[in-house]
């Protein structure tokens, strides 16, 4: 838009819309960003963080951790309806349990309990009280100490912006393709241009994809217009029948498939596995059969000594050829969660899930086997979702953003894309400033706008990091066993996150980025040294026991360190941005780098 | 590996599609190509990304695929990318050399 | 010429103290009236859309739950391109025309619809 109000063309215009809906909400969306990318490594965050868990090493075979695994879940919980393992993984080193006990509700989030058994001995491992990975993925879409809602109508709108930014910069990009290939460094504000466009036009399949589908993640609390008007309101029965779930009365069924999991569910929007349609609820009837079971399960306890002893030993024995019978079935997966129906009781089941899956239409539902515990006879195979086109859509688009099916290249390279899309947006909001500063030196000061904007940048680009870092420490140097920890390593993330805020106020800018990014150097480098000080497998370890999460872990932080050392390097090399080569800028001395 | 071949050929493909284009053919060769190779190599460049979907289609099934595939593309031109910035010469080698152990690869392995 | 940011690349709050005051005036008045058509009036919309289309399309043969996940799904690109529409547009009145009418349709669309066939599966 012009200031005096002539009309002008599209692509100015869409360079104005591009400008300021990237800069209006650029700092929310960098944080949103930033730890929606780390949170593809969630698991191995929630790992290292929890180093009570890595003496935890797998059996050779998923067989003998399975078996030492019921025997502990036997002892842990005998009077379970249902018995959740996820067995370990190249992500995971643990057996994590869930279960739900007699008397308690067979659905929602309420009454379940958790625990982490040893892979080798089945025994429970109590790690120290930590959100852990959890905090950081929760705040990517729910920020923190705000009620979810509210939270959800931010980050959507912010998301919502940064679509109108990721469209309008398309328009106003004349040269898209032949600047694609294009990066010029050490040409000032040229440079930094360059280094928005490649960071934004390279990765764009991924921008557009993560955006839209963060758009679709939140439909339920954004738009819910369609489903409030053809379900007469109930838009509670919308979110069932994209689950593939019979709407019950009154309480929302979360199901079995949410037992076990680390990650907690999303109330409201689907952010679980299994996208089928009304069609296909066949498969589900039978799994809602069996929970129906297992709701009843309280009645007929007694008397049942002799038979819940024959089904324990029957359980750890009788695993061995299940798996078998799996593994034969799916060659190309190893079994991923064991689900118990009903264990020591008639009629318990063993339910054998595969790791991973081969497609997203279904948001990654994987096979599965229901075996009879006592005869250890194949009771079905619940046939896989056949989503419509439309769940389909949906469903890729949302097992793209949240990544849960990939492997460890395609998780590497949704990472990667993350940390382009970082990049985008902190290269976009050095730009802002690196563009005024002509208007700057003509005026002869910083206007306090210009100084907001600066400072902001380097506390939410550098400060984010740094908080980041200190959540990490914090997480090893407080005591274990002190009250409120996991308050306490949260309250440290945002204590850090103001100081440095502060710090960026009142230092000038290259100082600011200077500081503030040795600072991330330092801390992010001294973590795989602090990690086997302070109880957890150092790399040496880990490499050792095959713990790959934790290689990369402290492998992911030295990479931090090198990024963050270099552009301090810059910082120190150059000195000014934006001049000329050989012109001095009067008293105004920003960052100088050059990303590639 | 099957990700190895799928950005094997992509980077070749986009070093094609660099070399198209007059300032990538001023940065590599000192001067620009003849418009009818350089049509030839945008065309070429073009079908062989194409193509490179093949092997992840063939490796992971539709849906997973068509994401890995794009995924794979953007590494592939940050790649070339990067090279044209810092070192435009050596991508005269560099993308037949790494297309063709790509090739070989994806025969390998069918 | 180096801009690929468009040539007017305009930054009225810094440009040095030569305007008239009511230009600036107009200028942010501007800014506001055409942000809230994009913002609120871009929802208003995408609801109405999302609400005539959930309804229609199950009309066209769709089941419940996939009309309302297309109308869903697609409403959130209306709403995206009722912003740029917003900002694109030469004058003010096409600005808002743009997204008002249509939404009134959607919104007479949805309310015939409701009639029609409520609680459709």
């Amino acid at each position: 838009m012009r200031i005096d109000g002539k009309p002008e063309g599209i692509r100015q215009s869409m360079s104005w819309l591009h400008t300021w809906t990237g800069i209006a909400l650029g700092w929310l969306l960098y944080a949103v960003f930033f730890t929606g990318t780390l949170s593809y490594f969630l698991d191995e965050i929630n790992l290292w963080m929890k180093p009570e868990l890595h003496a935890s090493v797998s059996a050779a075979s998923n067989a003998q951790t399975a078996q030492v695994a019921l025997a502990g879940m036997q002892k842990l919980a005998p009077n379970a309806n249902v018995w959740t393992l996820e067995l370990p993984n190249e992500r995971q080193n643990t057996v994590a349990a869930s279960w739900r006990d007699k008397g308690q509700p067979m659905t929602g989030r309420a009454g379940v309990k958790r625990a982490e058994l040893d892979a080798a001995t089945g025994e429970q491992i109590k790690p120290r009280e930590t959100r852990g990975g959890q905090f950081l993925y929760r705040f990517h879409f729910e920020l923190h100490s705000m009620p979810r809602n509210l939270a959800r109508w931010i980050v959507g709108i912010a998301t919502m912006f940064m679509f109108v930014a990721i469209i309008s910069g398309v328009i106003t990009h004349k040269k898209i393709f032949t600047d694609f290939f294009t990066f010029r460094p050490k040409k000032g504000q040229r440079s930094w241009l360059d280094a928005h466009n490649a960071t934004a036009v390279l990765a764009l399949p991924f921008h557009v994809m993560i955006t839209f589908s963060g758009l679709l993640l939140l439909m339920g609390t954004l738009m819910p217009w369609g489903a409030d008007v053809a379900y007469d309101g109930n838009t509670q029965a919308y979110n069932m029948a994209r689950r593939g779930l019979a709407p019950p009365p009154g309480a929302q069924q979360q199901g079995a498939q949410r037992e076990g999991s680390q990650r907690e569910g999303a109330r409201g929007d689907s952010m679980q596995r299994g996208g089928a349609t009304e069609g296909a609820r066949e498969g589900r009837g039978n799994r809602e059969g069996r929970e129906g079971r297992g709701r009843e399960g309280g009645e007929g306890r007694g008397g049942q000594r002799d038979g819940a002893a024959l089904t324990q030993v029957d359980l750890s024995a009788a695993i061995g050829p299940m798996l078998a019978q799996a593994r034969a079935e799916w060659p190309q997966r190893e079994v991923g969660r064991i689900v118990v129906n009903r264990p020591n009781q008639p009629g318990a089941t063993v339910e054998l899930r595969a790791h991973g899956s081969d497609s997203l239409t279904t948001r990654g539902a994987s096979e599965r086997i229901v075996f009879d515990a006592a005869t250890g006879k194949v009771e079905e195979r619940p046939p896989l979702p056949e989503p419509s086109a439309a769940s389909a859509v949906n469903n890729v688009f949302a097992a793209t953003h949240m990544g849960r099916f990939a492997g460890p290249a395609l998780r590497w390279l949704l990472f990667l894309s993350g940390v382009a899309g970082t990049a985008m947006i902190a290269t976009g909001l050095v730009l802002w400033v690196v563009k005024r500063l002509p208007e700057r030196r003509k005026l002869g000061r910083t206007p306090f706008g210009h100084r907001l904007v600066e400072s902001t940048n380097i506390a939410v680009i550098t400060g984010l990091a740094l908080a980041t870092a200190a959540y990490f420490w914090l997480n090893r140097l407080l005591p274990a066993d002190l009250a409120g920890r996991a308050d306490w390593e949260i309250n440290g993330f945002f204590l850090v996150w103001l100081a440095t805020l502060v710090h960026a106020a009142v230092r000038t800018p290259r100082a600011a980025w200077l500081e503030q990014c040795v600072a991330v150097t330092v801390l992010f480098a001294l973590l795989p040294l602090l990690n086997p000080l302070t109880g957890g497998n150092g790399l040496f370890a880990s490499i050792a026991h095959g713990q790959s999460g934790l290689v990369g872990f402290d492998l992911a932080m030295l990479a931090i360190a090198a990024l963050f050392a270099v552009i301090a390097r810059h910082i120190v090399r150059k000195g000014q941005v934006g001049a000329k080569p050989g012109r001095a800028a009067a008293g105004i001395d920003p960052i100088g780098k050059a990303l590639p | 590996m099957n990700a190895m071949i799928v950005l094997g050929l992509s980077y070749l493909a986009m070093a094609a599609v660099a070399l198209s284009m007059g300032r990538h053919q001023g940065q590599v060769f000192g001067r620009e190509m003849a418009a009818s190779k350089a049509w030839l190599l945008r065309i070429g460049g073009w079908a062989l990304l194409a193509v490179a979907l093949a092997p992840a289609l063939g490796a992971w099934g539709t849906s997973v695929g068509i994401v890995a595939w794009l995924g794979l593309l953007t590494f592939a031109a940050i790649g070339a990318g990067v090279q044209l910035t810092y070192a435009a010469r050596s991508l005269l080698w560099s993308g037949p050399a790494v297309g063709a152990g790509a090739a070989l690869l994806w025969v390998a392995s069918a | 010429m180096d801009s690929t940011l468009g040539q007017a690349a305009p930054a009225p709050v810094f440009k040095p103290p030569v305007l008239k005051p009511v230009s600036l005036a107009r200028y942010r008045r501007a800014v506001a009236a055409r942000s809230v058509a994009a913002i609120f009036g871009g929802y208003l919309l995408a609801a109405t859309f999302a609400a005539c289309m959930s309804l229609w399309l199950q009309d066209a043969g769709m089941t419940r739950m996939d009309a309302v996940t297309t109308a869903t799904i697609v409403s959130f690109i209306v709403h995206a391109c009722a912003a740029i529409w917003v900002f694109a547009t030469a004058s003010m009145w096409r600005a808002w025309a743009g997204v008002l009418l249509p939404a009134a349709l959607f919104a007479l669309g949805a309310w015939i619809g409701a009639r029609s066939f409520v609680g459709a599966a």
